[in-house]
C-alpha cells in the first residue's frame, strides 16, 4: 500500500549555500562556509570558536528575522519542487509546522542590555513588538494565506524532527491536507556562547564519531517540506519526492543536556518510528545520525545503532553543515532524502579516527545504496529523541 | 476536526508552588534547583495526576505535551544578566541549559518518571491549542496510552516593564498587574474509563478562521495558560456541555466537550 504522508517538495539553505544543490555539491565535496562569527555575534569568544554560517551572497533580503527569511527562502524552492504555488495550497486545508530553538526564545540581548541600564530605545520596543507577537510558523501561515493549524515546535535540537513527525500526523490523522513543515534557525550570541560555557564547542572543525572529536560547532540554516495527503498530491498532480514513514519522539528523563549513555530513549524512538513504519532495521538504506560530534551524543547514538541497526551504514553530516539547532533534524531530513533520491549516502566529513569505545565507523566515501528508506535521528537538551522513517521516491514502486 | 479524548484529571496552579506543596510526593530538597516555570507546571502535573488516580512517582509511558508560551524567561534572563555582569567567558552554563524551551520537560519526566513521547510547543498565549494538537497526535499514533498536557507561562520584567508604558502594541505581554504564577495541567486519555471527569468531542486549531474566533474579552489575560485555566473552570461548573474559544495572534483554538464531573463531585 502507498504511504499515506507524501513529501511534494523540499528546499534548504545552510552553510553549503541555498538549495538542494548546493547542499548536494557541499556534501559531496566536504566544502561549505565555516568561519568565526565575527559581524554576527558580538561575543568576547568570538575570536576562537568558528561557527558554519549561510555564505553572505546567499543570505535573502527582507523583511522578519533572518530564521523567517531562511524558511521562507526553504519554503520556496519546496513549493517550486512539487510545482504548486501557495495559492494553489490556500484552497486546501494547510497547516504550518516548524521547528526552531533560537527563533523561539527571548534572543534579544541588545534591547534587553539596554532595559537592564534603563536606557530602552524607541527601535527596542519594535524588536520586541516582533518577538512577543510573531513566530516563523505565524508569519509564514500569513504570507501563504493558509488557515489550517499553526504550530511552533521547541524541542531545541529535536525541533526540526518533531515540526515533520507531527506534521505528518496531522496528514494522517486527517486534519490537514497539505502542511509546510521543517525547521530554521540563526546564529545568535545566546546559544553561541551557551554551547561553549557548557564546554562542548570545538575550536576546530568537528569531528563526529571520530577518537579525536572535541565537541560541536553550532550552524544556521532551515529546511522547508511540503506535506500531501495522498489525495492531495494526486488532485494537484504532484509526483512525490517521498515519504514520511514513521515518526517516535521517547523522552530520556535522564539530564538536562546530556542523553542517556545507552540512548534508552533513542532506541525507544527508533523502535517506535520503525514500528509506525512497518518496517524492520534491514530495510534502511542508512542512518542519518545526529553525530554532533560531542563525547556524549555520540557514545549513546553509536550504543544504540549497534543494538538496533547494526550493519546499517552510518552518515554523519555537521562536518558539512555545522549543528543548526533546532534547523537540524528538519535539514537532515532533506539530506536523507536527497540521498535515497540519488542512491547514495554521502561521505561523513570530519570523521578521523575510529573510537574504539564506540565500535563505529560511519560512511566515509560515497556509496551507493539500492533500499529506498532510511532513518533520521536527533537528539536534543531536555532529553528529547526523535526519529523519522523516510521513504526516497521509489519507495513502493 | 473530530476528536474523542477523555480528561482523566485536571489541576491549576494559581499561586506561586511551596515547597510543602510537594510534600504528597517529594521531599523539598529534590526541588531546590527546579526554576518557577518547572515547579508550577509540576505542582499541576501531580494533582492531575493524583486525580486521575495514577501513580506520581511510578515510571510510566505516559506522553508528554507542553506549551510554554516564550519559554521559561526567568532562565533566560540569567543568563543574560550573566553575559552583561560576569562577560561572555563567565557567563552562567546552568542558566544557559535552564533556559531551552523544553528544560521544563526535563523536569516532569524526571519528577514525574515518565518515559513516553515529549513535545514541547511555544508560540506565546496560542501554545495550548498546539500543545493539545500535540496530544491528541501522540494518542492517535499508539505512541502513549495517556498523556500529560501541561501549559505554563514565564512573565519577564521587561515585558511586564513594556506593557506598562506601550499596552497597545504589544501582545503577549500582561498587565504589570497580572498574576505572574500560573500553570494548568490535564491527563487525557483516547478511551473512557471510570476516571473520566469529561470528554472533549470537537477540537480545531487554526489560523484566521473568524467564524470561531469572537472577539477576545479585556479581562482575558493574554497568556499561554490562560484557555487552560479557564478551561479547568468550566469542568468545575454544574452542566454537561462546555464549548471554550481562544484566540490570539489570529490563531484560534475552538473546543467543545461535555463534562461528567460537577455529576460526580
Amino acid at each position: 500500500m502507498k504511504p499515506a504522508c507524501c513529501i511534494g517538495g523540499a528546499g534548504v539553505i545552510c552553510a553549503c549555500g541555498a538549495g538542494k544543490d548546493a547542499l548536494w555539491n557541499g556534501l559531496q565535496t566536504g566544502r561549505s562556509c565555516f568561519a568565526l562569527p565575527a559581524g554576527r555575534v558580538n561575543s568576547a569568544l568570538a575570536d576562537r570558536y568558528p561557527v558554519f554560517l549561510i555564505p553572505k551572497k546567499d543570505i535573502p533580503a527582507g523583511r522578519g528575522s533572518l530564521s523567517l527569511r531562511y524558511f521562507l527562502t526553504a519554503a520556496q524552492e519546496a513549493f517550486s519542487q512539487a510545482g504548486v504555488t501557495p495559492q494553489q495550497l490556500a484552497g486546501l486545508c494547510t497547516g504550518v509546522c516548524v521547528g526552531t530553538s533560537v527563533d523561539a526564545s527571548f534572543h534579544c540581548f541588545d534591547s534587553y542590555a539596554r532595559w537592564s541600564k534603563n536606557a530602552l530605545e524607541e527601535k527596542d520596543v519594535d524588536i520586541l513588538q516582533d518577538y512577543f507577537s510573531s513566530s516563523t510558523a505565524m508569519a509564514a501561515a500569513k504570507e501563504y494565506g493558509f488557515t489550517g493549524p499553526v504550530q511552533t515546535v521547541v524541542t531545541a535540537c529535536a525541533s526540526g524532527t518533531d515540526a515533520i513527525g507531527l506534521a505528518a500526523s496531522w496528514i494522517n490523522m486527517g486534519v490537514c491536507d497539505a502542511v509546510l513543515c521543517g525547521g530554521t534557525d540563526e546564529i545568535n550570541l545566546i546559544p553561541y556562547d551557551g554551547f561553549i560555557r557548557l564546554l562542548i564547542a570545538s575550536k576546530e572543525k568537528c569531528k563526529p564519531f571520530s577518537k579525536n572529536r572535541a565537541g560541536i560547532n553550532i550552524g544556521e540554516g532551515a529546511s522547508a517540506l511540503l506535506l500531501l495527503s495522498r489525495s492531495a498530491a494526486e488532485k494537484l498532480g504532484v509526483a512525490p519526492a517521498g515519504f514520511v514513514l514513521g515518526y517516535a519522539n521517547v523522552c530520556d528523563g535522564y539530564h538536562p543536556t546530556a542523553p542517556d549513555p545507552q540512548g534508552k530513549g533513542l532506541a525507544g524512538a527508533v523502535s517506535g518510528a520503525l514500528k509506525q513504519s512497518g518496517l524492520q532495521a534491514a530495510d534502511m538504506a542508512f542512518i542519518n545520525a545526529h553525530a554532533t560530534a560531542s563525547q556524549a551524543n555520540d557514545a549513546a547514538e553509536a550504543f544504540v545503532f549497534n543494538q538496533l541497526l547494526a550493519g546499517v551504514p552510518i552518515c554523519a553530516t555537521k562536518g558539512v553543515t555545522g549543528h543548526m539547532l533546532g534547523a537540524a533534524g528538519a535539514v537532515e531530513a532533506v539530506i536523507s532524502l536527497l540521498c535515497l533520491n540519488h542512491g547514495q549516502v554521502t561521505p561523513s566529513w570530519g570523521f578521523e579516527e575510529e573510537d574504539p569505545a564506540l565500535h563505529l565507523v560511519p560512511v566515509t566515501q560515497n556509496e551507493a545504496v539500492s533500499k529506498t528508506c532510511a532513518v533520521s535521528c536527533s537528539l536534543a537538551f531536555g532529553g528529547c529523541n526523535a526519529a523519522l522513517i523516510l521513504g526516497g521516491r521509489h519507495y513502493g514502486a | 476536526m473530530a476528536l474523542d479524548l477523555y480528561i482523566e484529571g485536571f489541576a491549576v496552579c494559581a499561586q506561586e508552588p511551596k515547597p510543602e506543596d510537594f510534600s504528597p510526593w517529594f521531599e523539598a530538597r529534590r526541588l531546590r534547583r527546579v526554576d518557577g516555570l518547572s515547579a508550577r507546571l509540576l505542582l499541576s502535573a501531580c494533582r492531575a495526576l493524583d486525580m486521575a488516580g495514577q501513580p506520581v512517582m511510578q515510571e510510566k509511558p505516559f506522553g508528554l505535551s507542553l506549551g510554554v508560551g516564550p519559554g521559561s524567561l526567568q532562565n533566560t534572563c540569567k543568563f543574560m544578566d550573566s553575559i552583561l555582569q560576569d562577560g561572555d567567558e563567565l557567563s552562567s552554563p546552568t542558566a544557559f541549559a535552564g533556559s531551552v524551551h523544553n528544560a521544563p520537560g526535563l523536569t516532569l519526566s524526571l519528577f514525574l518518571n515518565l518515559r513516553g513521547p515529549c513535545v514541547t510547543s511555544g508560540q506565546f498565549n496560542t501554545s495550548f491549542g498546539a500543545a493539545l494538537l500535540t496530544a491528541r497526535a501522540f494518542l492517535h499514533n499508539g505512541m502513549a496510552p495517556y498523556v500529560l498536557l501541561a501549559v505554563g507561562d514565564s512573565l519577564n520584567p521587561v515585558a511586564r516593564a513594556l506593557n506598562g508604558q506601550y499596552p497597545a502594541r504589544l501582545a503577549y505581554t500582561p498587565a504589570p498587574d497580572t498574576a505572574p504564577v500560573q500553570a494548568a495541567a490535564f491527563l487525557l486519555s483516547p478511551q473512557k474509563t471510570p476516571a473520566s471527569k469529561a470528554r472533549i468531542m470537537d477540537f480545531d486549531f487554526t489560523f484566521a478562521q473568524p467564524a470561531y474566533c469572537p472577539a477576545v474579552g479585556e479581562d482575558w489575560a493574554p497568556l499561554a495558560a490562560a484557555p487552560a485555566i479557564q478551561l479547568c473552570g468550566l469542568l468545575e461548573r454544574p452542566g454537561h456541555h462546555f464549548t471554550l474559544t481562544a484566540s490570539s495572534l489570529g490563531v484560534c483554538s475552538f473546543l467543545k466537550g461535555e463534562s461528567f464531573y460537577a455529576y460526580q463531585k
